[in-house]
């Protein structure tokens, strides 16, 4: 079975794409901590932040819809906590500005949810944009580049690689217990799909061991040696330089 | 000549008890392929992974004369390349350069040289320009081609391979045939695919139970069919011994 659903435009060859994996960390990493860091209900600020990574989007010729239905996945984590916000400002000083169905709404704590949303919505597309543009390869190698802990590299890489196996393989089992399935309870899916997820589990488990001794056999000795491919050239200076000056200037604009 | 393998009195059982090896005696010379035939638990795979100290058992292994112990299995492993059943067990690194390139860099070599072989082992099985490609994305026979491209690349002196043909669609099992025919090292194939040893193999040895059963040319092997039917094998039919390609 093929999954290319998860990783399915970090292929394609837009200038985007073409990027040193490091520029891309780096653009997005700073474009999420200046979208945080904007103060509260500056709305006009976070539309020209939305305006730069849209266009971002645009260059790298991944379908814009696709990314915003993939960032408004963290949607409801941030409104379920941004969603109490108007209704604890209203009780703590008392500044009731609406009258909502008789719940005492604040405009302030409104204007916090609000940019709450914003916020999570914006980091979240920029880091989509980087996970869509880069082969997750490509992340992993930007990332040891830039010194993250080898352990942490080596497990997001085993992730990656076996997480395709293991949705075959409950793909698989759960095909075959469908196909033996003449309309079962609900108790007795569940306990199935229990036994499934156990099942899962002590296949990964002996895969773990037969993956382990492959390596052995190829002289592992606890530490990964790979060769870095990356270089950093002109676009990726270019890149960063126009990135980077948008989101000084929509600060800067800020202060005004 | 030194033997390329010298197995004598192994003995390995599992730790659930099950005993997989009940007193191997091998002796594989050097340039030699053999093929390993047997049915289910036979204790093929058992084999495969003693030859590179992956399992120990008791009894001695030597491998070019050097015999397998904690200070030896650095250079063995770089001797004997072992290409497990599953793609996917053998390769698990996020690209396929990486996979290949692994082993060289263990063994000490340079990033330019690593790389060097890398390109060189995947030219060699067919899979120049699959470099940055990602794993899953790959056919079932090309993941089999680059795993093979894996243990290439650390130049072995000795292939052991197991079950190499298992999944494959026939077009991918006759190109496999004929990449496996064109390696130059001793090999070892472990199979159930008995048309794919009498290709590959002018000698075959018949394991059951832990036991070596038979030891001799594959052909008398494979026309043994009283012996064959007795192990759970079948024998060949004569229109695949007929077509043995010629060995180089």
């Amino acid at each position: 079975m093929k999954h290319s659903f998860i990783d399915r435009y970090s292929e394609f060859g837009s200038p985007i794409h073409g990027l040193d994996p490091r520029t891309k960390i780096v653009c997005m990493v700073l474009f999420v901590l200046a979208v945080v860091t904007t103060p509260a209900g500056r709305f006009r600020l976070f539309g020209l932040f939305a305006i730069t990574i849209a266009t971002v989007i645009v260059l790298s010729g991944v379908p814009v819809l696709y990314v915003l239905r993939r960032s408004c996945l963290v949607l409801p984590f941030v409104l379920l906590t941004a969603a109490f916000l108007p209704l604890w400002k209203a009780t703590a000083d008392g500044q009731a500005s609406l009258n909502l169905l008789g719940v005492q709404i604040d405009r302030q704590g409104l204007v916090l949810a609000g940019t709450m949303a914003v916020k999570g919505l914006l980091a979240a597309t920029a880091m989509i944009v980087l996970s869509a543009t880069t082969r997750f390869g490509a992340l992993l190698k930007g990332l040891e580049a830039m010194r993250l802990p080898k352990v942490m590299l080596m497990i997001l890489s085993f992730m990656y690689r076996y997480l395709f196996i293991a949705i075959d393989q409950s793909m698989r089992m759960d095909r075959a217990r469908r196909s033996r399935d003449c309309g079962s309870g609900y108790l007795r899916r569940m306990r199935t799909l229990g036994n499934m997820i156990g099942m899962l589990f002590v296949r990964s488990y002996e895969r773990s061991e037969r993956v382990y001794q492959s390596m052995v056999s190829r002289g592992f000795d606890g530490e990964i040696r790979n060769i870095s491919r990356l270089h950093i050239e002109s676009p990726d200076y270019i890149f960063s330089a126009i990135f980077i000056t948008c989101l000084a200037a929509i600060r800067v604009a800020g202060q005004l | 000549m030194t033997a390329a393998i010298d197995i004598l009195d192994l003995h390995f059982s599992y730790p659930d008890g099950r005993n997989a090896l009940r007193g191997i005696d091998l002796r594989i010379e050097q340039g030699e392929s053999v093929g390993i035939i047997g049915p289910n638990g036979a204790g093929k795979t058992t084999l495969l992974l003693h030859l590179n100290g992956i399992l120990q058992g008791t009894g001695e292994i030597a491998v070019f004369g050097l015999r397998i112990d904690k200070s030896s299995l650095k250079s063995i492993r770089k001797d004997v390349g072992v290409v497990f059943q599953d793609p996917d067990d053998q390769l698990f690194s996020s690209t396929v350069f990486d996979d290949v390139a692994f082993g060289p860099l263990n063994t000490g070599l340079s990033a330019e040289q690593a790389s060097a072989r890398t390109r060189e082992a995947l030219a060699e099985v067919g899979m120049a320009g699959f470099e940055s490609s990602v794993p899953h994305h790959l056919s079932f026979g090309e993941k089999k081609r680059v795993s093979i491209a894996t243990v290439l690349s650390m130049r072995p002196k000795i292939l052991a391979l197991d079950e190499p043909s298992s999944n494959l669609d026939p077009r991918q099992r006759r190109n496999l045939i004929q990449l496996l025919g064109s390696l130059r090292a001793t090999k070892l194939i472990a199979s159930h695919d008995l048309p794919l040893i009498f290709q590959l193999c002018d000698r075959t040895v018949l394991l059951n139970s832990g036991v070596i059963v038979a030891d001799g040319t594959t052909t008398d092997i494979m026309h043994d069919r009283a012996l064959l039917e007795a192990n759970d094998l079948e024998a060949v039919p004569t229109e695949f011994t007929n077509t043995r390609a010629p060995q180089s």
